[in-house]
């Protein structure tokens, strides 16, 4: 077995020599003990492959099928030839990787971008409050935290205007409770508690907060989102039937009253000087 | 007989593949030119018939082109995977037409364009074509599929057996065998 797989290699190593011009003659010289049998195999094959190198091809033929090729080519990318890159490219597992990161990361911002519009009751108004709860977890100041709370303040606003349009009040009063929730977490943060109960009077001094800047910032935020809501609402609230137009300007009531409260007791210079419907506390929380 | 491909000619190959596979016209022309002529020998040699060895030269390279995208270079030399899509032309064709055609090699020296040469230098060359392919015919399938990619292809070993699916050293014992056989072969017809 030994000698038959040495000669198998010889063979092999003679026939790349005889293919790169050496003659059989050369091969011999470097193996002298396999003698006539060597030689006799070498020139059969030195025949046979001159016998097969010698078939020609009509180039005629040739030329023709090439143009053949090259229109199949052709048509082939304009139909399926992108699928099948695709299909190559999806096989590079880093690329894939990369692209499915990127599809999954459009997929989840497009459906918060999309969740924006969303109401309660809608199956992306899920995503929409979670996005809110995280971006209320995010580490920040008590003022940061405060005008995030007046953004979603102003979002629930939108809230309230298209569950309106759509005639749904009961629904725009919950959301309209949820609008106060976020303004009195907004006050509590800088060190303001108000309330639309004219029942619930101070008790008590507090620290406001006494940059005026600040103060400037956010009530003209408040100022800002309260015009957006009631020119919205009103639309919306007229837009409805007569019947529950009331019910309607009612809670557009409520909304608007803590708002002006907010922006009053903002307003104030003197911060002991205190309002009817506001008492002023120790922020919640402060930053660390 | 050419089966050393230096590196050179093999990363040639490589980035016209590359090309290929991004459509370019002139990369698939000059692959189809390097390949045409192993391609149509080869299938020549298993066919033995000059209108059925060009229609499936054709069928190959069209099917080249139609996978070629699917096609990695780190996997298998790209002549080993051009290859086996040539052999399985050949099945097909076998299975379509159920049996091995032996048509006559008569017309073979009808395939050259040169006219002008020795009509005499051709008979010899039809003698000794078709005295190796009747010889051929007489070996196993693997030791005529060996030598067909060895001597008609100009396969390396290595392109061979990632051709054919074996390892080299059973290529290089089925190529030994088929040689041996050959001459014996040869030898008797020359007596008779």
């Amino acid at each position: 077995m030994k000698s038959d797989h040495i000669s198998n290699n010889i063979i092999d190593d003679c026939l790349d020599r005889l293919s790169m011009g050496e003659t059989i003659e050369d091969c011999m010289a470097s193996y002298p003990e396999q003698g006539v049998k060597l030689r006799e195999l070498l020139e059969t094959s030195l025949s046979t492959m001159a016998a097969m190198s010698s078939i020609q091809f009509n180039s005629r033929v040739k030329d023709k099928s090439l143009g053949k090729v090259i229109n199949i080519s052709t048509k082939h990318r304009m139909t399926s030839s992108s699928f099948l890159s695709w299909k190559t490219i999806f096989q590079k597992p880093l690329f894939a990787g990369v692209t499915t990161f990127l599809l999954l990361s459009s997929l989840a911002f497009g459906a918060t971008t999309v969740s924006n519009n969303s109401v309660p009751g809608e199956p992306l108004f899920l995503v929409k409050s979670f996005k809110e709860n995280i971006s209320l977890m995010l580490p920040q100041s008590d003022m940061d935290r405060a005008q995030q709370h007046i953004h979603l303040a102003s979002v629930r606003g939108e809230e309230m205007r298209i569950l309106l349009a759509r005639n749904r009040l009961q629904a725009t009063e919950e959301v309209a409770d949820k609008m106060r929730y976020h303004l009195n977490a907004s006050s509590g943060y800088i060190g303001l508690v108000a309330s639309s109960n004219p029942l619930e009077l101070p008790h008590s001094p507090a620290i406001l907060i006494r940059n005026d800047s600040t103060r400037f910032e956010l009530k003209s935020q408040l100022e800002e989102d309260l015009i957006s809501l009631k020119s919205h609402f009103v639309s919306s609230r007229n837009a409805i039937p007569l019947g529950s137009q009331q019910k309607a300007e009612l809670i557009g009531l409520r909304a608007e009253m803590i708002y002006r409260t907010m922006m009053s007791a903002l307003d104030e210079t003197d911060s002991y000087t205190w309002g009817p419907f506001w008492r002023e506390e120790p922020p919640k929380r402060r930053s660390p | 007989m050419k089966t050393i491909k230096n590196k050179s000619e093999q990363s040639k190959i490589n980035e016209l593949v590359r090309s290929a596979q991004d459509r370019s016209a002139p990369a698939i022309a000059e692959l189809y030119d390097y390949f045409y002529g192993k391609i149509y020998r080869y299938v020549y040699f298993k066919i033995g018939n000059v209108p059925d060895a060009e229609d499936l030269t054709e069928d190959v390279f069209v099917k080249m082109m139609e996978s070629i995208s699917s096609y990695q270079l780190l996997n298998v030399p790209f002549s080993s995977w051009l290859f086996r899509i040539a052999h399985n032309r050949i099945v097909d064709h076998f299975r379509k037409t159920s049996r091995k055609q032996t048509t006559s090699l008569d017309n073979i020296h009808n395939n050259t364009d040169d006219s002008s040469e020795d009509i005499e230098s051709k008979i010899d060359v039809d003698i000794s074509i078709k005295k190796v392919y009747s010889a051929m015919e007489r070996l196993t399938n693997l030791q005529q599929e060996v030598l067909s990619l060895r001597f008609a292809a100009g396969l390396s070993i290595k392109e061979t057996s990632l051709a054919i699916g074996r390892n080299e050293n059973a290529v290089k014992a089925a190529q030994h065998a088929a040689i041996a056989n050959l001459r014996k072969i040869l030898a008797q017809e020359t007596i008779t």
